[in-house]
């Protein structure tokens, strides 16, 4: 049997070589060398592979890319054979390190230089440093690395997990999948490779049981990857994709159209983004809205925080972007599983629990505020809502909003244009904020619920842990039956509720959200026409009673069963 | 003494075309900069020097071809 079960954590079909992607942790040698002429060699060697393979990056970067990017590598080449760093690594082995630790410990020195510069452009340098440090540490090992963003032939990468800014660098014309063996449904890496639409997979071991330069066939829909298929697979696979490519052809007919039921019920479906290069997706679906801007991206990958002015672009594009929707934007939520390294986090037992999102941000209230006088200059040019992620207790919220009034008035007095109608909202994703949302909802203009985490506090089950994909799921009767109680709770208090989970897109649960009273709906831009597509075939007023029973479900399966008949497979 | 005149001070394009250029003589090259010495036929070593708009240091050449060197390498400084 060619087929291994997975989880599918991103839709689409995808055919390619395997690609085992190995990321070594650099693991210093302890104690000091008996043999320094070994050690040289070692070192001798390690130049001679990292400068055949930079070598080899710059013909390849020539024919494939531009001089630009062959230019860096000819920098790094000249970084490698540079005679002071050659002379303080030799003088290391000389006095008796392990050439890996003279490599790391003179790299190091310098990259921690660029580092403090006072200086974007040498602090960038010390990534380059990282890079060739790494290459001559791999090649010490007797490895190899693998640039990601160099990869010119059609591959399913296989790796333990993926980094953000890994993923970042992914050419889609040639990565036509992405099988890890960490993560879920809602973790990072699925949620950048729906936004890429590049089929992906989680399944436990994978780098054991395939090869490399292996031919596969990704099933991101079923979640099964295929290794070495038949020609019989192969044309079943083609035809599927094409029927896909066919279907999605049709739904882009609804680029420009509102999203509505059957019965004419307007719901909004907006869009889940990070980046700026998400927006322009966002805007080529023709989202309604912004549901949930992630602020976190802009201060990942650089060295101090943005500046108020660098928010303040930022967020006025994406605002500008969108004249005639709302624009939810959300406060810096780190911590967990996004760590900023220049941001002073403890390393705590339970992150997911832990000094995160707006209880770092309270504590912090520097950073916080900086972001609040972005955002409110920037509400002058479309429609603002400031969400706070991970409210949990009726006095965060009262404190934001306090921070955020001192911030406006301020801002009020210098005569700074500000839109007279910024809502303030949150995350509904902490099981305290959801059972007393009656109460929270008397302090806020509108819920979000942040479906993802809520489901993993609910259940008490991480959301990165394959083995619990049975008791992680929204689909709980628990989940569904507060997510009711906290639409009832906004409708009651009149205000808006919307969902920005990955439960949002399930098209097997969008008859309960709507059946449910939700407002607004925010997902990856990839996911919003076939929303609107199922959405078109719904009739809420028939659902009344069905929403109802699915309520009295006591196991997951009845929950299953009873969603079944209001399904709408495509 | 030599004073940068690129807005961008001495960053690594420029560092790379001085080392080029260091590396075609015989002599021994130093810029010194508030008293420490870097070797100009070493990228790192100019990188390290931090040297911004406006940044001054004095140009040291020692070796058969020292006046050739210094000629060469103020040249390419004034180009940049």
């Amino acid at each position: 049997m060619n087929e291994i079960k997975g989880i599918g954590v991103s839709e689409g079909i995808g055919f390619g070589k395997s690609l085992i992607y190995v990321k070594e942790e650099i693991i210093l040698e302890k104690g000091k060398s008996k043999d320094q002429i070994l050690q040289l060699n070692k070192y001798n060697e390690a130049l001679k592979t990292t400068e055949k393979e930079l070598k080899h990056l710059i013909s390849h970067t020539n024919e494939t890319m531009s001089q630009d990017e062959s230019a860096i590598f000819q920098a790094h080449l000249m970084i490698l054979d540079d005679p002071e760093i050659k002379e303080n690594i030799e003088k290391e082995i000389a006095n008796n390190e392990y050439a890996l630790n003279a490599i790391h410990k003179i790299y190091s020195s310098y990259i921690d230089m660029f580092s403090q510069m006072d200086n974007d452009y040498m602090n960038e340098r010390a990534l380059d440093l990282k890079d060739i440090m790494t290459k001559l540490i791999y090649a010490v090992n007797g490895k190899k690395t693998i640039d990601l963003s160099k990869i010119c032939k059609d591959t399913i990468i296989i790796s333990e997990d993926l980094l953000p800014s890994e993923i970042a660098k992914l050419n889609k014309k040639y990565i036509k999948g992405i099988v890890t063996e960490k993560g879920g449904k809602t973790s990072h890496t699925a949620i950048m490779a729906r936004t890429l639409e590049i089929p992906a997979l989680v399944i436990n071991n994978i780098s054991k049981l395939v090869k490399d330069n292996t031919d596969l066939i990704i099933d991101g829909n079923k979640g099964v990857l295929i290794s070495n298929p038949s020609n019989k697979q192969v044309l079943y696979y083609k035809n599927t994709k094409t029927k896909e490519l066919e279907f999605k052809t049709k739904i882009l007919t609804l680029k420009n159209e509102r999203s509505k039921t059957k019965d004419n019920k307007y719901i909004h479906i907006a869009s889940n983004i990070g980046t700026e290069k998400d927006l322009k997706h966002a805007l080529e679906v023709g989202a309604e809205g912004i549901g949930l801007f992630r602020t976190e991206f802009l201060f990942m990958d650089r060295k101090k925080a943005p500046s108020e002015e660098e928010q303040f672009e930022v967020y006025k594009k994406i605002l500008s972007s969108f004249p005639n929707h709302k624009v939810v934007i959300r406060t810096l939520d780190i911590g967990g599983d996004k760590k900023i390294p220049y941001m002073d986090f403890p390393n705590e037992l339970n992150p997911f629990l832990g000094f995160r999102a707006i209880r770092y941000c309270l504590e912090n209230d520097d950073v916080l505020r900086t972001q609040l006088r972005a955002l409110i200059r920037a509400s002058y040019f479309g429609n603002l809502s400031i969400m706070f992620p991970m409210i949990s207790m009726i006095e965060e919220i009262r404190k934001v909003k306090e921070i955020y009034n001192e911030e406006k008035e301020k801002l009020q007095k210098k005569s700074e244009k500000i839109s007279n109608k910024i809502e303030i909202g949150m995350m509904i994703e902490v099981p305290s904020a959801a059972i007393m949302a009656n109460d929270f909802a008397k302090e806020v203009d509108f819920f979000s619920i942040g479906t993802n985490d809520l489901t993993q506090y609910v259940t008490a089950s991480d959301r990165m842990n394959p083995k619990l994909i049975n008791i992680y799921t929204p689909l709980q009767p628990a989940v569904i039956n507060l997510i009711a109680n906290v639409i009832k709770a906004g409708k009651n208090n009149d205000i808006w509720v919307g969902m920005c989970g990955e439960a949002g897109a399930n098209s097997l649960l969008l008859p309960l959200w709507i059946s449910m009273g939700i407002d607004e709906l925010s997902m990856s831009s990839s996911s919003i026409l076939k929303a609107r597509f199922t959405m078109k075939q719904i009739d809420s007023s028939k659902l009344k009673k069905w929403k109802e029973k699915v309520l009295l479900s006591k196991t997951l399966d009845q929950v299953k069963d009873s969603l079944k008949v209001h399904s709408y497979e495509n | 003494m030599f004073e940068i005149k690129n807005e961008l001070g001495l960053h690594a394009r420029p560092a790379s075309m001085i080392v080029q250029e260091a590396k075609k003589y015989k002599s021994t090259i130093n810029f010194i900069k508030d008293g420490v010495k870097f070797n100009a036929k070493s990228i790192m070593s100019i990188m390290s020097m931090d040297a911004k708009f406006a940044s001054k240091f004095e140009i040291e050449c020692i070796g058969e071809d020292e006046l050739e060197a210094k000629k060469g390498i103020i040249n390419l400084l004034n180009s940049l």
